[in-house]
């Protein structure tokens, strides 16, 4: 929508005086990579860097949450907040999550009230981690679309982009003294930008790829990648289900109470052999291989074919997090070489 | 604005619990108000605390004060539910998903092919058909059992149906009997469907049962002349929330919960893992 820049002391002031009263959440360091931290007293904050380890998910469905009980209990609204340095991979993942939970015909209501109450600031993906791809897909390391107001780094300023009015409002609450971005401020960011970029070809020379990976998938059939990494390397262990920001899916689970009973919805694993098991205990996917494959299709195929592009925005969390040491990009790799024989 | 919970289930009162078989016994619940299903479509019912599964019901949509359902015991549910009586309160959610298309069924001979529990949803659709019968057809109800003790709704079946119009013709078959009790044929149901007596290019097929049966029924189906598109499957899956979130009923691209659980072979056969 416009374009302001500021100070970057200034924006940092600001915003611990708006967190005195309303609930903002900012990046922190956290061992060797960043976590969020709800921001009270003035404390250091990354601006930008990379995205952190935990996915976007965990505040919009959380791992496990009171979903409905009988009796019925009412729902309460959530609370208004505030998410800055959301880098581009987990405002694109926020496209997936809404198709399912907030645009299609049945709301997920929680979602749709922690969504609507949740304004978004992005900022630039200044350092990729190791395990980053979204260049991979043909994505960008900073955000384009998606964010309420997004910021890039100017030297000791920030470059301040809103996306949407309530962006505009947020920023007028701040009282900044905003100045007008020049054209050699812009031509600074693009520079700046096409650096990052540069980084992330530098880190996944080797897994170029020719044909989209959605192409790949559709086309690997019963593959011998997918039971090298599926059946001899997949732990199982689901941390790429429970890292990725897109993933979505859930499973109830009834307990007693004394008149009644609580229903919690909780993350589930399509890496799990229960998970598609049906009451007989017949299951369409009885090996480890074909979930592993069911967990790629999902994302890059059928999905794909739905939405229009991948459901993983090559954030990493999967290959950062897998116990079994397998690399998605190697994975989608080795499947293109043995699709081209 | 609030939204409505789409994962509250309506508190509802089971009144009858009706043994059909040695597995398998019918539930019949008051409706909530304004609860309205269509053939084919399913519903969530939970044992409240225990848990949740998915049903299609086996009574006439056309019935507003009650809904059955058929469960067979196979897992923890299902065991808390061949439990309870009459008084017990249940959850219920739903209706879900698509049911049978009967306006593209008019004018047509309409044969059906149940095996097992999958009669209950075929239940449902019949009840349909002879509601408005002149709107159809021939109908042929092919149904298969194991063994003659593990048919359910015997009276209909043996009884009522037969007799119910010339249009409909009900033709039963057991997978085997032990005994000389049976007087009938013996043989998988795809033994059933030779010389139909129907104009096969203008019929349609719909086939419900276990996996097995689902697939080789549809082969003989294909085999007898039926274009896929006239081949109507009614698909079972872990349908958890109904609502196409929680994605534990995937068949390739395709939501049992949301695009199905009725489909026609057509829009599935290309996809992986169909005869689960």
């Amino acid at each position: 929508m416009a374009y302001y820049k500021v100070k970057t002391e200034a924006w940092l002031d600001a915003i611990f005086l708006q967190a005195q009263e309303k609930a903002i959440y900012g990046l922190k360091r956290s061992g060797q990579g960043l976590v969020y931290q709800r921001l009270r007293e003035k404390t250091d904050v990354v601006l930008f860097e990379t995205r952190p380890t935990e996915p976007i998910k965990l505040f919009f469905y959380f791992p496990s949450e009171l979903t409905a009980a009988l009796p019925e209990k009412p729902f309460q609204e959530e609370e208004k907040r505030v998410l800055l340095g959301v880098k581009a991979c987990d405002l694109e993942a926020l496209k997936t999550a809404d198709f399912v939970y907030r645009l299609g015909d049945a709301v997920e209501p929680r979602y749709y009230s922690r969504r609507n109450n949740t304004l978004l600031i992005g900022s630039d993906c200044t350092r990729p981690n190791p395990t980053c791809f979204c260049n991979l897909h043909g994505r960008y390391c900073y955000p384009q679309e998606y964010f309420d107001i997004n910021l890039s780094p100017l030297n000791k300023e920030v470059m301040i982009e809103t996306g949407t009015p309530r962006g505009e409002e947020f920023l007028a609450e701040l009282n900044l003294n905003l100045a007008e971005v020049t054209e050699t401020d812009l031509n600074l960011r693009d520079k700046n930008r096409r650096g990052y970029l540069e980084k992330l070809k530098t880190i996944n020379a080797s897994f170029e790829h020719q044909k989209p990976y959605s192409e790949i998938v559709r086309k690997s059939g019963d593959a011998a990648a997918w039971k090298k990494y599926g059946q001899e390397m997949c732990v199982q262990c689901h941390a790429c289900n429970l890292g990725c920001p897109t993933c979505y899916c859930f499973s109830f689970s009834d307990l007693p109470e004394k008149s009644g009973m609580k229903r919690y919805k909780s993350w589930d694993s399509c890496l799990a052999g229960s998970f598609a098991r049906m009451a007989s205990g017949a299951t369409p996917r009885h090996s480890r291989w074909e979930r592993f494959r069911y967990h790629y299709y999902h994302k890059f195929d059928y999905l794909n074919t739905i939405l229009g592009f991948d459901a993983c925005t090559g954030c990493g969390r999967c290959i950062e997090g897998c116990l079994g040491r397998i690399d998605k990009r190697q994975v989608l790799s080795d499947l293109e070489k043995e699709i081209n024989g | 604005m609030a939204k409505i919970n789409p994962y509250q289930p309506y508190q509802v009162e089971l009144l009858k619990v009706t043994e059909e078989s040695p597995l398998i016994k019918t539930f019949t619940m008051a409706a909530p108000p304004n609860f309205h299903f269509l053939a084919g479509q399913f519903v969530e019912i939970s044992v409240p605390g225990k848990g949740e599964a998915p049903f299609t019901p086996s009574s006439s949509p056309y019935e507003t004060n009650y809904i059955e359902v058929s469960v067979a015991k196979v897992g923890g549910v299902t065991e808390t539910l061949h439990s309870l009586k009459p008084g017990t309160i249940l959850g219920l959610r739903g209706p879900f998903g698509k049911d049978y298309p009967l306006e593209k069924f008019m004018g047509k001979d309409i044969l059906l092919v149940g095996g097992g529990v999958g009669l209950a949803p075929l239940r449902s659709l019949f009840l349909s058909l002879v509601h408005e019968l002149q709107r159809f057809n021939k109908i042929r109800f092919c149904c298969g059992s194991r063994t003659p003790q593990d048919f359910i709704y015997k009276e209909h079946l043996f009884n009522l149906w037969p007799k119910i119009d010339p249009k409909v013709c009900m033709r039963i078959t057991v997978d085997r009997c032990d005994d000389n009790s049976w007087k009938g044929q013996v043989g998988v149901v795809t033994k059933t469907l030779d010389n139909l007596d129907l104009e096969i290019k203008n019929s349609v097929a719909v086939v419900c049962g276990p996996p097995i049966m689902m697939k080789f029924t549809t082969f003989k189906l294909l085999e007898l002349g039926y274009r896929p598109e006239n081949i109507y499957l009614s698909m079972e899956r872990m349908m958890v929330c109904g609502l196409g979130h929680c994605q534990h009923c995937g068949i390739g691209k395709y939501l049992v919960c949301k695009d199905g659980p009725v489909f026609t072979y057509q829009e599935i056969k290309d996809e992986p893992e169909i005869w689960a």
